[in-house]
């Protein structure tokens, strides 16, 4: 075994990987490293080490307004799309018959790709005359973070043996407190993965944002892709790299708190 | 009997809530966008109800739009084949690796898809940009003299596109190499096999299904992509969904855009469909 894996294709496949991963990184890195630099305009490398961009931004009234309304949002729409995810969860796991159809159907949203979801959502609420509104873009954050919460309760409940919920009932338990005392310890951790999932992908969501945000509510990810389209100073990569860094901390915090599934995205 | 139907009364209360917001905010939204693209467009007021199928014969008939599709499905095609030529080493690395940091570097390709797609569209700014990081390396080392103007390009297009999809491409390659029992590569040897050998005809086969999986997931992503060649390509990259955006947003024909927009789904969902067919259960949805 060894040797094989000393021999020189396996060293090549490892340094191709490292080049891959790098790819991979690379975009993001650079984001963070440009952030600090001390320079009117978008550079590299860098012309010395500055905060200035990060006072700059968080002294912006559009981008805190944004950062507010999407951290706002993305907190509103995993709430509701984990309580939907887990009860959806919930009766796909104990489900019987029709399970595979009603799980395809529920999970619908992650296999219609976002541009389409964000069009569709945007000539119904153009139609109705209530395009812009705050309340449709929380609907269509429910509709795509959903899935996340319905698939990690699904995964989370394989670990419930049907045989102990049968016990704490015999025991005389209602199905209620069954659910309070048994069934939801075990399933915790996938409940706030659901819930982690959900929030980050709202935070980062920008197909629905360019599709039904009005001028009342738009999102970070728009407001910065709306400022890049004239402005690539590190103003943006301060900007990002505050994003970057949120996320960052929460798949952390949440990962040492209470170990979070494997996330699996589609988008 | 009567637990029977108790039982699905309960399946019916526990997933009514998200069947109605997938009924009210995707399924009716869609149907609305079906009905809208058999609906004439009268320039001002929209639309007069009256039926017709001109806006799909529209895109489907002319130069113009047919050239989009064209760069469209060839776009598609070079990203899904560029993700598969350099997602195949990583996921083959990352199935058959001993190191005990491999739980951390599979964690590594999911970490980019949780960052915004805008973000990650400044950081191939950053590095493609005319003061960017792959300028000032090539500068550097007197490669070129001046600096090249890479964004706004096909090219830029493609490698951002193929950085986002890449994480799609290796998560079922990765699912079908696990797959293989090892005990099957062993045969192979142990019956005199070179390490080539077994790789060309045992392990490349049998990764076949994460392959097809992996390119129908980024394929079908790459030609519904919108917000990074936006981006990236500026106004060189024209790609279908940018006709959908501009027909809905910057003329109001509501028909049109409907009718390209039923369209992608009709295409998307025959890709997504054969994507779900083609991997196992378990694995279904990464």
């Amino acid at each position: 075994m060894t040797g094989r894996r000393r021999s020189p294709a396996w060293i090549a496949v490892s340094v191709l990987s490292a080049l891959v991963m790098a790819f991979l990184l690379a975009p993001i890195v650079v984001v963070l490293i440009e952030a600090f630099n001390d320079s009117e305009l978008m550079s590299f490398p860098p012309r010395g080490f500055s905060l200035r961009w990060f006072q700059a931004f968080f002294a912006n009234a559009e981008f805190m307004g944004s950062l507010w309304l999407s951290l706002q949002l993305a907190l509103i729409a995993a709430a509701i799309s984990t309580a939907l995810g887990a009860m959806a969860g919930l009766a796909l796991a104990r489900g019987g018959a029709r399970r595979a159809s009603l799980q395809t159907v529920l999970l619908s949203p992650l296999y219609v790709p976002r541009v389409l979801v964000g069009l569709a959502l945007l000539l119904a609420f153009a139609w109705l005359n209530i395009s812009g509104s705050l309340l449709g873009l929380i609907l269509g954050h429910v509709l795509i973070t959903m899935p996340y919460a319905t698939r990690t309760v699904v995964v989370g409940m394989r670990a419930v043996e049907p045989s102990v919920e049968e016990a704490s009932r015999m025991l005389g338990a209602t199905r209620v407190q069954t659910f309070r005392l048994v069934t939801l310890p075990i399933i915790r951790s996938a409940l706030m993965s659901g819930f982690i999932f959900a929030l980050i992908i709202s935070f980062s969501d920008i197909y629905l944002a360019l599709f039904i945000s009005g001028p009342q509510s738009i999102t970070m990810p728009l407001r910065l892709f709306t400022f890049m389209e004239w402005d690539q100073s590190p103003l943006v990569a301060a900007a990002s790299a505050v994003q970057i860094v949120l996320i960052l901390s929460v798949i952390l915090v949440a990962g040492r708190l209470f170990g979070l599934s494997s996330p699996g995205s589609v988008e | 009997m009567s637990d029977e139907s108790a039982a699905s009364r309960r399946t019916f209360l526990l997933t009514a809530p998200s069947l109605l917001v997938i009924l009210l905010a995707l399924a009716a939204p869609l149907a609305l966008m079906l009905v809208f693209s058999v609906w004439r467009f009268v320039p001002g007021k929209i639309t007069d109800y009256t039926l017709t199928l001109a806006n799909y014969w529209r895109f489907l008939g002319d130069g113009f739009y047919l050239k989009v599709i064209a760069d469209t499905v060839q776009l598609g095609l070079l990203v899904t084949a560029l993700s598969l030529v350099l997602g195949y080493p990583l996921a083959f690395f990352l199935a058959r690796t001993k190191s005990r940091w491999q739980p951390v570097l599979v964690y590594l390709i999911f970490v980019p898809m949780m960052i915004s797609l805008v973000v990650r569209a400044y950081g191939w700014m950053v590095l493609l940009g005319y003061n960017g990081v792959v300028n000032a390396v090539l500068l550097q080392l007197g490669v070129i003299a001046l600096p090249l103007r890479l964004l706004n390009s096909v090219h830029a297009v493609v490698l951002g596109l193929v950085e986002v999809l890449l994480p799609f491409m290796v998560v079922p390659l990765l699912a079908a190499l696990k797959d293989i029992p090892p005990s099957v590569e062993e045969a192979a040897r142990a019956l005199g096999a070179t390490p080539r050998q077994v790789f060309l005809k045992v392990t490349l086969p049998l990764s076949i299904p994460g392959m097809i999986s992996g390119s129908l997931m980024v394929f079908s992503l790459a030609i519904t992509a919108y917000a990074l060649p936006a981006l990236l390509g500026g106004a060189q990259v024209k790609m279908i969904s940018a006709i959908a955006y501009d027909a809905m947003l910057v003329s109001y024909n509501w028909p049109f855009g409907s009718a390209v927009g039923i369209i992608m789904v009709l295409v998307s969902t025959a890709l997504i469909y054969s994507y779900l067919r083609s991997v196992p259960q378990k694995a279904q949805g990464l």
